[in-house]
This record gives C-alpha cells, sequence and structure tokens, in this order.
C-alpha cells in the first residue's frame, strides 16, 4: 500500500515538474521533491521491489526513447541489450573460476561499454536502412541475440572467450549480503539495489536532458521529423542514428545488468530478461508517458507500476503475471490510437484534458 | 541423392514461405503498412485448422477455404474499423499497432491454446509419394498445388479484375485513385483482408506439415519480410522467387550449418538489404 502511494506522489510530482502551465520555480521544486521522495522511499516502505522495478524499467525505457522517441524508428530489438547487458555483467562478476570476480561498479560500467560496442557494430549495418527495414532487422536482432550468447564458437569451452557466459554450468551474480551499519541490518534488496535502481533512472534522465539540449538531440527530431531535409541541411544522418541507436542500447544495458545482478541466476532467468514482456514493458513505458520528451519515460513508468501495483494488490498475483504481456499489448494498440503523444500532450501545451479530445485524436488520422 | 532430397524439401517449403510473402507484399506494396500481426494471422490459421480436424474431424485440405474465408473476415474488420484510423499518420504508428495486436494475439492464444506442440495430422500426413530414393510427402504436394492455385487466382484477380485494377491503382497512386472515384478506405479493407486470407492458407498448410505452438509463428515476420525484400516489392513472380530461395536456405541451414534457422534466415536478410535492397525482381508498381 505504502508503495502505491509512493508511486502515486512520483507521478503528482513528475506531472507538475513537466508542466508546461506551472511557473518554473515550481517546476524544479516540484523536480527536486521527487528526487527526494525517491531517496527516502526505502525508508516508508518495507519492501521496495516494485520500486525498484519501475527505476530500472524507467531507465530502460529512457534508452527506447532515444530511438523511438527523438529519432522516430521503431526499434523492436532493445531487449537484446537489456538481456546482453546482464550477462555480460554476470561475466565479469561471477565468482566461478575463469571469471574476473570484478567489483559491481567496474563490472557494470563495462558491460555498458562492451553492449556499446555490439550495438555500434550492429547499428552501422541495420542503420543504412531507413523505415521499415530498420525496424524490421532489429526484430532479428532481438531473436538472435539469445543464440548468440550459446554460441559454441564464441563462448563454448573450446571458445574465443571459453565459458565466459558460463558453457553450460550455471553463471551466477555474486550474491549480495546484507550490511551492517551501527547494529542495524540494512537488507540488500531493500537498500543495495534500489539505490542502484534509483542510480540507472537518474542515469537515463540526465543523458536524456542533456541529450535534448544538445546538437545530436536536435539532429535526431530532424532525422525523425524528414530525414532527406535534415540530410540536405548538412546533418551526417547515418553517424546521428547510430549514436541514438548506441545510447539507447546502453541505457537498456544499464538497466538490464541492474535488473540481472538483482536476479542474481542468469542460467535461470534467460527467459525472463529477454521476454516479450520486457520488449513490450519499454514501448508501452514510453508510449503512455509521451515518446520524444523529457519526461514522458518517468510518467510513464510511474503509471504503468502504480496500475500494476493497485491490480496486484486487488486481484490474485499469478493471474496477473499470466495475462501481463496482453495487457501490456492491448495498452500499446489503446495509446497508439487515442494517445499518440502520450499523457505529455495534456502536460506540455495548453490543450486541457478532455474525452473530446481523446476522441479526436482516434479520428485525426482516418482515411 | 541426399542433395537432391534436401533441394526438394527446401523447394517444397519455399512454395508456402511463398504465399506468407505473397500476402506480406500486398499490404506493404499497397498500403504502405509492414504488417507484424502477419505471423498472428497465420498462428490463427493454423490453430482453427487445427481445431476442425481435432474436433469435428474436417480435413484440412477441406478446411483450407473456410479458413481463408474467416481470415479474410477478420483482416477486413480489423483494417475498417482500426487500422483505417491511422492511415495517414507516421510510418511509426501503423508499425506500433500491428506490432501490439501481433503480441496480443499471440499471448492471448499463449494462454488459451497453452504452450503444447501441437499438428494437424489427418491418415496421409506420414505418407510419401516414392519416386526412387526420393520422398515427397503427400501434405507437402498438397501445399505446392494450393499454393500455386492461389497464386495464380490472385494474379488473374488483380490484373483482369475492375476490383483488381483499383487496388493496383491506389498502390500507384492513392490521390489520383480517389480522384477518379476509387473508396480508399473499403481498397485498403479488401487488399488487407485478402492478405489475410492469404496467410490463412499458409496456416492451414503449416498446421499440416510441422508442429506448433503460438510463440514457434514470431519467424514468420522476419521471414515474410525477407522474402519480400528478396523477390523485390510489388511483384508476384519476386515473392514466389523469394519464398523459394529462402525454403532452400531454410532447409540446408538446419541440416547443415546449426539447428538454429532463424540466425542463418536473419543472416540471410542483412546480407540482402546491404548488398540489394530493392530485391532480385523489384520494380515499381505491382503486377
Amino acid at each position: 500500500m505504502t508503495n502505491l502511494v509512493v508511486l502515486l506522489g512520483c507521478l503528482v510530482l513528475a506531472s507538475l515538474a513537466a508542466s508546461a502551465r506551472a511557473r518554473a520555480d515550481v517546476r524544479r521544486g516540484a523536480g527536486a521533491a521527487l528526487l527526494a521522495l525517491l531517496l527516502i522511499a526505502p525508508l516508508l516502505s518495507d519492501t521496495t521491489s516494485i520500486l525498484f522495478d519501475a527505476l530500472t524499467a524507467m531507465c530502460i525505457a529512457y534508452g527506447w526513447n532515444v530511438i523511438g522517441g527523438y529519432t522516430g524508428y521503431a526499434s523492436f530489438g532493445n531487449v537484446a541489450y537489456l538481456g546482453l547487458g546482464a550477462f555480460v555483467a554476470a561475466g565479469f562478476m561471477s565468482r566461478q573460476p575463469g571469471h574476473l570476480a570484478l567489483p559491481w561498479f567496474v563490472a557494470i560500467p563495462l558491460a555498458v561499454g562492451i553492449v556499446s560496442v555490439v550495438a555500434l557494430a550492429v547499428g552501422l549495418a541495420v542503420l543504412r536502412l531507413r523505415g521499415h527495414y530498420f525496424s524490421i532487422a532489429t526484430l532479428g536482432v532481438a531473436i538472435a541475440m539469445p543464440e548468440l550468447i550459446n554460441w559454441d564458437f564464441a563462448f563454448g569451452p573450446d571458445g574465443v572467450v571459453p565459458n565466459f557466459f558460463g558453457g553450460g554450468r550455471p553463471l551466477n551474480f555474486p550474491l549480495v549480503p546484507d550490511a551492517q551499519l551501527g547494529g542495524l541490518a540494512l537488507g540488500a534488496d531493500r537498500y543495495l539495489f534500489y539505490y542502484l535502481g534509483l542510480l540507472t533512472a537518474v542515469v537515463g534522465f540526465s543523458a536524456t536532458l542533456l541529450l535534448s539540449r544538445s546538437k545530436l538531440g536536435y539532429a535526431l527530431v530532424a532525422i525523425r521529423e524528414n530525414e532527406d531535409a535534415a540530410e540536405a541541411l548538412g546533418i551526417n544522418t547515418t553517424a546521428m542514428k547510430s549514436l541514438a541507436y548506441v545510447l539507447s542500447a546502453a541505457l537498456a544495458a544499464l538497466g538490464g545488468a541492474v535488473v540481472g545482478y538483482k536476479l542474481t541466476n542468469m542460467t535461470t532467468e534467460a527467459d525472463a530478461l529477454f521476454s516479450i514482456t520486457n520488449n513490450l514493458q519499454m514501448i508501452v513505458i514510453t508510449l503512455i508517458g509521451g515518446p520524444g520528451s523529457i519526461w514522458g519515460p518517468a510518467i510513464g513508468a510511474f503509471i504503468l507500476f502504480a496500475i500494476q501495483e493497485g491490480l496486484r494488490s486487488v486481484s490474485n498475483s499469478s493471474l496477473f503475471l499470466e495475462w501481463q504481456a496482453a495487457v501490456f499489448s492491448l495498452l500499446i494498440i489503446v495509446v497508439v490510437l487515442f494517445l499518440p503523444r502520450g499523457l505529455m500532450e495534456f502536460l506540455r501545451g495548453r490543450e486541457r484534458f478532455t474525452w473530446r479530445r481523446l476522441l479526436r485524436n482516434l479520428t485525426a488520422n482516418r482515411v | 541423392m541426399d542433395l537432391v532430397q534436401h533441394v526438394l524439401n527446401g523447394l517444397l517449403q519455399g512454395f508456402i514461405f511463398a504465399i506468407i510473402g505473397l500476402g506480406f507484399s500486398m499490404v506493404w506494396g499497397i498500403l504502405n503498412i509492414i504488417n507484424l500481426a502477419h505471423a498472428a494471422f497465420i498462428m490463427l490459421a493454423a490453430y482453427l485448422t487445427y481445431f476442425l480436424w481435432a474436433g469435428p474431424g474436417v480435413d484440412p485440405f477441406v478446411a483450407l477455404p473456410l479458413v481463408m474465408a474467416a481470415l479474410f473476415v477478420l483482416g477486413y474488420v480489423i483494417q475498417s474499423r482500426i487500422i483505417n484510423l491511422v492511415m495517414r499518420a507516421s510510418v511509426l504508428t501503423t508499425f506500433l499497432l500491428t506490432f501490439g495486436m501481433e503480441a496480443l494475439l499471440v499471448n492471448v492464444a499463449l494462454r488459451l491454446f497453452t504452450a503444447d506442440n501441437r499438428q494437424t495430422k489427418p491418415s496421409y500426413a506420414n505418407v510419401s509419394l516414392a519416386l526412387g530414393d526420393l520422398h515427397l510427402p503427400y501434405t507437402q504436394l498438397g501445399a505446392v498445388v494450393v499454393a500455386l492455385v492461389v497464386t495464380c487466382l490472385l494474379y488473374l484477380f488483380l490484373d483482369r479484375t475492375r476490383t483488381g485494377s483499383s487496388i493496383r491503382a491506389v498502390g500507384q497512386n492513392k490521390v489520383a485513385a480517389s480522384l477518379i472515384g476509387i473508396d480508399l478506405g473499403r481498397t485498403y479493407a479488401l487488399t488487407f483482408a485478402i492478405s489475410a486470407a492469404l496467410a490463412g492458407a499458409a496456416g492451414t498448410l503449416l498446421s499440416t506439415t510441422s508442429g506448433f505452438s503460438p510463440p514457434s509463428f514470431g519467424i514468420f515476420n522476419i521471414l515474410a519480410f525477407s522474402v519480400v525484400v528478396l523477390g523485390g516489392l510489388g511483384s508476384i513472380p519476386g515473392a514466389l522467387a523469394g519464398g523459394l530461395v529462402f525454403g532452400l536456405v531454410s532447409e540446408f541451414a538446419g541440416t547443415y550449418a546449426l539447428q538454429e534457422r532463424e540466425v542463418v534466415v536473419f543472416a540471410v536478410l542483412v546480407l540482402v538489404l546491404v548488398l540489394r535492397p530493392t530485391g532480385l525482381l523489384g520494380r515499381e508498381g505491382y503486377r
């Protein structure tokens, strides 16, 4: 129950911070209050699991927002980088023989770096493609990545990097013991992972904030609006799109690595990491909030997880988990039809929320 | 002899891929939509055939026209009621919309039909026509006949009828087509419905040739896309050629290279996209 209140509080503060109608100092105050609320959240609630999920999902959604929102290129393959980030981080952190057993603050940035290089290589191939071609190619990336991780030539017992992803034996992140602070037990789930999750969300937000004010950000929006015109204006569209793709993959990998760290056992959780639910989730969050905006993914994540927390408290949770992917996909359809610019439409402009406005959105692009 | 058998297997499989690509290509070429729900339509048709056979015992080749008709109606309703609402929005919108439909259909199917592996197995399912050392399964041969008949009928429909001409006209120039009195919304719905019916035929045929479960159809979107890119957008012979090539690729990949055909199909797609983005037989317009 506390978590639901915290999520709703975050939602209100984020909306206030994003609203174009509020005064500048109110907006800044709301942003600061949001951060403060998130910082003290573990003291208010005894289980922060759902908040952790919301914050990491937010980071991953910020990644999708870069390519899908700012650049206008539907990527259906970001889940591949999410999973790869977790596996690479686990490969560096595992205490099994043959692994480096690096601490998380070295391993996770390293994993993000490696995934970025992979994404750059993939991006250079697929980003020569436009629109349709690009999106289908990313669909292929999502299917190919889990196979790649099991590729004997590279990661088998005699591979290029032998047994990096376990190679038949289970691949585990090291377990995190509960910390002691002056006689107080600090649960790892409640504190360490929560603050790691918060860190990823802050990184995602800051990266987007910087992006939206940079030359790269403007170039991406130009590409989204009219790629030929952008190219005619002298924008190196391939380079810009590649950068966007890499940034997008890096944020997915960051979120994925932290999610994986908490799940611990990569071998049994591989299906969960590469799941269609994860793929749908980042898209749903971005669409609900508003693609191509700074606050969109944050608002989307708070709403989606507030809904989930609300549903979970009134219904049986296994039923909910079974139908989760179906509900997400239905949400995508509904939001695309009724709210193509997300909830930011009502926060950013002069438009007030009315049911008539939703109906007008529905029929705006009719044949 | 082994090699000849593999070539034959690949070609037989390729005819089914060809009709998958054909339906996908029509919607792409004429509506400018990449229909990511195409694979879900194939899945629905496969389950419909399976349940018609497992329940009342309808032979799959008798069920074929019924399934195609059902998918035709479904496609018509989806296009005229839903997708027509976003036809003037950006490509991203239709992409996300059909992606959502695909995920919805597959996940609901997964809940309702479970992930159990199923196959429609009429009495002649595992019997082959033997030609010397070569074996040609009867279901596969039937699939080839169906694919050829369907392709010819589609060609005649597009080429010889007034409605077919109006579909091609919309594909060439939407504004001009609507100026001479063609109802765009209706033509879109009709095109989408034909494409869904083709997916229906493919689904029925696939349900007899191999085992399936809801997630196993995901690969067909990429496959359909690859077939179209390889053959060239807007070309019926191209789709046929692309389908046959991919039948061979997938057969040989499954036999010699990897257990995972998906990666090979994807690799071929990337190669084609990089080397020849207009396809092997690609031309303007729809023939």
